[in-house]
């Protein structure tokens, strides 16, 4: 009995650990399916998008294949039951393991027990528990396999002349655009360090720092463009708030006129070459000391007659400088008045000539660091413009149809003052004007067609016509509102058609 | 392992004589294997046989003969629309004892081991329901007295299915209490050759006893043995559930055609005619095959078809066959 039941034993224990082995061959197969199945998914992403596939991108793969393994093995292990009941069918023994199974688990040890045990294990002598095995399913491992391979050679594909071209873009943008923010970041600092203090604390504006600052080197390039467009949008701004086209226009247009005086010449001459600080120093010069001449005064009253001069000349200046020199040149007239009146200039009215004069030098000497401020920012600018073009240029891109490339704009802010421009900037409305201009539209009277007209037909389109009224008439379901209207409009036709024939025949006569 | 020998050699005594009736029989009975193993696998477990045929098939000889082989009482009673439940059970009559007058029980055919019941449809019911309680309990009550019937009894019962007029088909339970209802069918060419042989010459085949009743009751102890595992159990139980048309693993055909499906009873005779058939076969567990093998004789008379079924031709042997794969 024990030897039967050792027997039974042992069989349904191999033919178990032969039914899992082949269950773990099969979970096997279908890993090694969906290991190439989802590398291949994933690698043809990458393909399709021209890109190199990275080794890495298999974990994904293996980790889909161990859980279709493991899930593969979990669903179809065979517990000791099921491969009891595998094998009982397997091998035919008509449910002779499965009932022998049963009694020796549940201990049943009467004499019909022992010998179906007994039985059972005479019969399984004659089957080896390995044939149980699955078999092993060539196509599909070849199937597998050829999958793998694929995928593994698909590894060696290398990136597309596209992905290479943008790889090498974007390399290099990362090295042109960390180049171009440290520059700036350096000529912004030598700026700085270059101004007078009262400059640098014109010119220290904080959002223009930040942007400054904050730019970093970046392998997108458009988020570099538009990084340096922010930056140049700033200085713009700052190069906005530091305008002198009016001043300097006022004050150029003064040396024109200052410059034909002798006793304004130099002033003049400074005036026109820019040098608004010598400038200023020469109206210092002329200012009135307590023991000024009359020469003195003279040469002030000449420098009123050039700035009447000038205002005469200008027209719309709304500049500091055109304000503060009509001033002077009002305290200037005054004083000349009061010396004509008294002979002499009382101190009240020479302090007010000063202050005047004062403040003339002042905007003078504003608009000089002003204009050095806006040179310095000029040349930042100019610095960043270079960063742009660079930045531009890089890449081998350039106008493209398509999009692909930058277009060409406007920027009206930067137009010189004197340039002419077709509009402000505002939207246009463009009408024409009715019954102008050429039309392709042609009204072709009906006689001058080409057509040949014939009466054919006709008496039979009036009889049709005629049926077509009398049947719509004598409708019920049409109201005799309608059928009245109708028929009096057919009369009236008749009536018309009546009269144009008698014209015709009474002309004839 | 001595007891295991005696099991042993149970079993194999038991196929010996299994297969030494069948070779008896076969003498005589020509064909019919089918309907031999079964009747003799019915007969073995201690149930009772219908046998439906037209006229002529053998079903009487059958039953003569298998009386024949065993060593067993034998009676016949030819059922006719006139005959009584007292005519088949017994009664009690007025008999003259020792100068006085006194009810004696009269015993009827029934107290036998083999009855067979032939044309048993064309009896009233009250005469057929007699037989119930004989069938079941193998008792006969009569006056507030319980005879036994001496063991082994059973009923072979037979019926003409085509000869309808003045015949009164079986109640549900009457059949219900059939162990199986068997066709008996027409025999071949050459089977129908040796019949004439058998039977129309001058040297008629000698049949001689093979079993008593002890051994058959023996026979019956040792099926019993025969072990069944749960796995097929179950099979067993599925297969008799899914023939009531209300259950949910009823398939298509039981749930349209079947109004009634299979009894308690059904299930008690699959296993029994399974382990028999077992025996047989040289195993001493059952398997499915041993279920299927017996399941349309022992289901067929206990599955009860609808109108649309009946009307639609369906035989319940299919719907059977179907389930039982």
């Amino acid at each position: 009995m024990i030897e039967s039941k050792n027997r039974v034993q042992t069989f349904a224990a191999e033919g178990r650990e032969q039914l899992n082995a082949g269950e773990r061959t099969k979970a096997a197969l279908f890993a090694a399916l969906a290991f190439g199945v989802v590398a291949l998914v994933v690698e043809g992403v990458y393909l399709a998008r021209g890109q190199r596939v990275a080794p890495a991108v298999l974990l994904v793969a293996l980790l889909a294949a161990a859980g279709v393994a493991l899930a593969t093995y979990a669903r179809y292990r065979f517990t000791h039951l099921r491969a009891v009941g595998h094998l009982d069918r397997f091998f035919k023994l008509k449910e002779g393991l499965v009932t022998a199974d049963e009694h020796i688990r549940a201990g049943r040890d009467e004499e019909i027990h022992a010998l179906q045990v007994k039985h059972t294990a005479r019969r399984l002598d004659q089957h080896d528990p390995a044939a149980a095995r699955p078999r092993t399913r060539r196509r599909l491992w070849g199937l597998a396999l050829a999958l793998i391979i694929v995928a593994l050679g698909l590894l060696l594909v290398d990136d597309s002349a596209a992905v290479k071209a943008a790889r090498a873009e974007e390399e290099a943008t990362i090295e042109l655009s960390t180049e171009v923010a440290e520059e700036l970041k350096e000529e912004y600092k030598e700026m700085l360090e270059r101004l007078d203090p009262e400059l640098k604390e014109m010119l220290e504006d904080p959002a223009l720092k930040a942007a400054i600052e904050q730019f970093e080197g970046g392998g997108d390039r458009r988020a570099v463009m538009r990084a340096l467009s922010e930056i140049d949008r700033e200085l713009s701004k700052m190069s906005g708030q530091l305008d002198t086209r009016a001043d300097e226009s006022y004050l150029k247009e003064l040396a024109k006129h200052l410059e034909q005086g002798r006793e304004t010449a130099a002033m003049g001459q400074a005036l026109s070459s820019g040098d608004y600080k010598r400038a200023a120093s020469e109206l210092e010069n002329m200012r009135l000391s307590e023991f000024a001449s009359a020469d003195d005064r003279e040469a002030l009253e000449k420098l009123a007659a050039r700035i009447g001069e000038a205002e005469k000349s200008m027209s719309n200046n709304e500049s500091a400088s055109r304000r503060s020199a009509n001033e002077m040149s009002r305290e200037i007239k005054k004083m000349s008045k009061e010396v004509c009146e008294s002979g002499q200039c009382s101190s009240a009215c020479r302090a007010c000539v000063n202050q005047a004069m004062n403040k003339s030098e002042n905007a003078m000497r504003q608009t000089q660091a002003r204009c050095d401020a806006r040179s310095a920012l000029d040349m930042l600018r100019q610095s960043l413009r270079q960063g742009q073009n660079e930045m531009s240029g890089q890449g081998g891109q350039g106008q493209q149809p398509g999009g692909q490339g930058w277009g060409e704009g406007v920027d009206r802010s930067r137009r010189p003052m004197d340039a002419e421009s077709p509009s402000d900037g505002q939207m246009e409305h463009l009408s024409g004007i009715l019954g102008e201009g050429e039309s392709e539209k042609v009204i072709e009277d009906a006689f001058s067609g080409a057509g040949v007209a014939t009466a054919k037909g006709g008496d039979q389109a009036a009889v049709a016509y005629e049926r077509q009224m009398e049947a719509f008439v004598r409708r019920d379901d049409v109201p005799e509102e309608m059928k009245h209207g109708v028929k009096t409009y057919f009369e009236r036709i008749h009536e018309l058609e009546e009269r144009i024939n008698e014209g015709a025949s009474d002309e004839r006569k | 392992m001595n007891e295991s020998k005696s099991v042993e050699k149970a079993a194999e005594q038991f196929a010996e004589r299994f297969r030494a009736i069948k070779e008896e029989i076969g003498r005589f009975i020509v064909g019919q294997d089918e309907i031999v193993d079964r009747v003799l696998m019915a007969v073995i477990a201690g149930g009772h046989v219908l046998l439906e045929g037209v006229p002529g098939l053998g079903k009487t000889a059958l039953v003569h003969t298998l009386a024949q082989v065993m060593e067993l009482d034998f009676k016949r009673v030819q059922f006719t629309p006139d005959l009584l439940p007292a005519d088949i059970l017994g009664t009690n009559i007025l008999v003259d004892r020792d100068g006085s007058k006194v009810f004696e029980f009269q015993k009827g055919p029934v107290f036998t081991n083999i009855l067979l019941a032939d044309e048993i449809n064309r009896a009233t019911p009250k005469t057929q329901s007699a037989l119930l309680e004989t069938m079941q309990e193998k008792t006969v009550t009569i006056g507030g007295v319980c005879h036994r019937l001496d063991r082994p009894y059973f009923v072979l019962a037979t019926q003409n299915p085509i000869e309808m007029d003045g015949t009164y088909p079986l109640p549900e339970a009457q059949l219900d209490r059939f162990f199986f209802k068997l066709s008996v069918e027409l025999p071949n060419h050459a089977e129908m050759g040796l019949v004439l042989d058998r039977t129309t010459g001058v040297d008629s085949p000698v049949i001689s006893k093979v079993v008593d009743g002890e051994q058959l009751l023996e026979m019956e102890q040792v099926a019993r043995r025969v072990t069944v595992a749960t796995e097929v159990r179950d099979y067993l139980v599925s297969l008799v559930l899914s023939t009531h048309p209300d259950n949910a693993a009823a398939p298509r055909d039981v749930a349209r055609f079947v109004r009634y499906g299979a009894s308690p009873r059904a299930a008690q005779t699959l296993i029994s005619a399974a382990r028999v058939r077992a025996l047989t076969e040289g195993r001493y567990h059952v398997a499915r095959e041993d279920v299927n093998a017996v399941a349309v004789p022992a289901l067929r008379h206990r599955v009860l078809l609808n109108f649309e079924g009946e009307a639609e031709g369906v035989s319940t042997a299919d719907i059977i066959q179907g389930l039982s794969g």
